[in-house]
């Protein structure tokens, strides 16, 4: 599965999420390494949080780089302050390894080994839950090998491109 | 009959007078400031017309503009709200003189009642009781120290021409009364054009209760009731409710038969309020004539909740010379009611005003609930107007169902883009003082702070919602990690899919 690390701050709190996608894509995150909650989008910028036996529901929206949550009453602005995959593509130097978010089937791929791209750039498509996902390049550089094939289902966390 | 009425105004007050009109079959016209161009009271009612610069002052304030646009526009009446140009007796006149209604009292009752200390005299005269006090005629440091000395400290001294807090002045020790003096004289001067003080026993520990009065032209004078709102910050109200869990029916009688003696003696025309302090419990409490504010008021939702009238309607109906539309006998007090003020402010600054675009904006929608409000979704809050977004008035059918009420649809209220104090609000509906209906009008003065404090912490399932959707970066699998909050804009990677496919 993959986990990723998000650095959150509201305010003068801060604190560290994780955030995990199982296999039927469903969301959960843990704040500081407490309980995790799980999170569904109801639509309209809502989603719905669960934790334990709890339940709150939440609107979203985001502002530039901060997101505005509502919940139970109360407002917060989150800002997100870095966000790094533990599969070691923690910043944009140096080889990273793009992976698979979700279950998906790779659509169409673009991208070849040793091909010079800009940051944005489309590499390939994947499909999931009835979406067309691009997977672009992080930033401008070049492709070091490319690690699956048009029409291949691909689990979660596994390795698409490798990415310098 | 009235066709058509102008409305000097802006904001929810504006929205809820265009609603008024609209049952009753009068056009209804807004006017606005270059800052209010797609406001909600602009796009609610029948016609608008600019009124000139964003500056309250070269607007909304400006008697000429107003009473041009009305020309201008062929209306009949004017309704001046609450606020703004609604207790200047100038433009009641103004009004009068070019031959348009004024939905509101007299002219010279206004301007009476417009002198604080005026209006002390008045209601002495009707046997109403006043805070004991004293006017000097000698108004140097040294006429109104000897008034103060007479009062006996603590005293709190006020503004004639004031209102809203302005030129009021506490004071507790003998080592302030100089500061104090000249501190109010100043403020008085620069918000009224007019220094003259009075000076009042402070009353501690007092609540705020005030009695709806209506009159019209056939020599019916009638309340409706009272309201109390003692749950206020600096004398701005926060929250106000109605029944007032402090009167005893024999103090309600004595209250509201107090107003109405007063209120004939004025010559008094249309809605008007008599602000009371209420002192101690039960049938032994007093109260004390505090203002008379001869407009509508914010919190008359209260009024018509609980006895099931339309004040507004009967407004316009009495300003065209028709009879009010009820009996005395006939209104009476059912439920409970309380109002939320919705401000854009931040209680964790010091509850400083906020300004920005309502990214997000979703009204409750539930039994009881009642929303007048002057903005929309996508609106901008501007920093050149009073900062109330929107009144909450919940209703049940005892103190308690209203409360919680209350509580169920600001939780259910999201406003997002700018801070409000709903979180505030919250927090005051569920501390235990006002459960035990124990509050009196230094409350939020003692416990505001903390309360702000407890309305700014973040819950984790914020933090996990914001995590659960955020985007930032684009590196590998972030770039599709997020789950979106639907509707975003285009900033937002997921609405670079390509698309939503079967």
């Amino acid at each position: 599965m993959a986990k990723e690390a998000i650095r959150l701050r509201a305010g003068e709190r801060e604190v560290q999420a994780t955030r995990e996608r199982d296999a039927s894509g469903a969301i959960s995150v843990t704040i500081d390494d407490g309980e995790p909650f799980f999170v569904g989008a109801i639509g309209s910028g809502a989603c719905r949080v669960t934790q334990g036996n709890r339940t709150w529901r939440a609107i979203t929206v985001a502002q530039g780089n901060r997101r505005w949550v509502f919940v139970d009453g109360q407002a917060a602005i989150v800002e997100v302050q870095e966000t790094a995959s533990r599969r070691g593509n923690k910043g944009n130097s140096g080889p990273q390894s793009l992976t698979a978010p979700m279950p998906a089937t790779v659509t169409k791929i673009m991208a070849s080994a040793n091909q010079r791209v800009k940051k944005g750039e489309t590499l390939l498509l994947l499909e999931a839950m009835k979406m067309e996902l691009p997977v672009r390049a992080p930033a401008d550089g070049i492709v070091k090998k490319v690690h699956c094939k048009e029409g291949e289902l691909v689990q979660p966390d596994s390795l698409l491109v490798d990415f310098e | 009959m009235i066709r058509k009425l102008l409305i000097a105004n802006r904001g929810e007050i504006a929205v809820r007078i265009v609603h008024a009109c609209r049952e009753m079959g009068i056009e209804s016209i807004a006017v606005f400031s270059e800052a209010d161009e797609s406001a909600a009271h602009v796009e609610a009612a029948d016609e608008a017309i600019a009124i000139g610069p964003p500056q309250a002052a070269e607007s909304y304030l400006s008697i000429p503009k107003i009473i041009g646009a009305a020309k201008r526009t062929g209306a009949d009446a004017v309704h001046p709200g609450y606020g703004f140009l609604s207790e200047n007796a100038e433009f009641a006149r103004a009004c009068r003189d070019a031959s348009l209604v004024f939905v509101g009292p007299p002219a010279d009752v206004i301007a009476r009642m417009g002198s604080k200390i005026e209006a002390r005299r008045l209601m002495q005269e009707a046997g109403v009781p006043i805070v004991p006090g004293e006017t000097p005629a000698n108004q140097t440091d040294d006429g109104i120290k000897a008034a103060i000395g007479r009062v006996g400290l603590p005293v709190l001294i006020k503004a004639s021409a004031g209102g809203g807090g302005k030129g009021m002045r506490q004071v507790d020790g003998a080592a302030e009364i100089d500061e104090a003096i000249q501190s109010a004289r100043r403020e008085a001067t620069a918000a009224f054009g007019d220094g003259t003080l009075y000076v009042e026993r402070l009353v501690r520990n007092a609540r705020h209760v005030e009695v709806q009065i209506f009159a019209d032209e056939h020599g019916n004078v009638m309340h409706l009731f009272e309201r109390e709102c003692s749950t206020q910050r600096r004398h701005q109200k926060v929250i106000e409710e109605s029944p007032s869990p402090a009167l005893t029916l024999a103090m309600r009688k004595k209250m509201t038969s107090a107003a109405v003696e007063a209120v004939r003696r004025t010559g008094y025309r249309n809605a008007g309020t008599i602000e009371f302090l209420l002192e101690g419990h039960g049938d032994t409490a007093s109260f004390y004539f505090l203002e008379m504010n001869t407009r509508l008021q914010v919190e008359h939702p209260l009024t018509e909740l609980v006895t099931g009238v339309d004040l507004v309607r009967a407004q316009i109906l009495v300003a065209s010379g028709e009879p009010l539309p009820w009996k005395q006998e006939d209104l009476s007090q059912r439920g409970h009611a309380i109002e939320c003020r919705i401000y854009a402010e931040d209680p964790a600054q010091g509850f400083l005003p906020q300004a920005g675009r309502l990214l997000c904006y979703r009204e409750p929608r539930m039994p009881g609930v009642r929303i007048d409000a002057g903005v929309r979704e996508g609106g901008e809050v501007s920093v050149y107007y009073d900062p109330m977004l929107a009144k909450l008035i919940a209703y049940g059918e005892t103190r308690e169902a209203a409360r919680a009420r209350a509580i169920a649809a600001l939780r259910e209220y999201p406003i997002l883009g700018i801070r409000t104090n709903i979180a505030f609000l919250v927090q005051i509906l569920a501390h235990e003082r006002f459960i035990k209906a124990a509050v009196d009008t230094s409350f939020l003065d003692a416990e505001g702070g903390a309360l702000a404090r407890a309305a700014a912490a973040v819950p984790d399932a914020a933090m996990a919602a914001a995590a659960a959707c955020a985007t930032a970066g684009m590196h590998g699998s972030d770039a599709a990690g997020g789950i979106l909050a639907a509707g975003e804009a285009a900033a937002d990677p997921w609405s670079q899919l390509q698309g939503w496919r079967g």
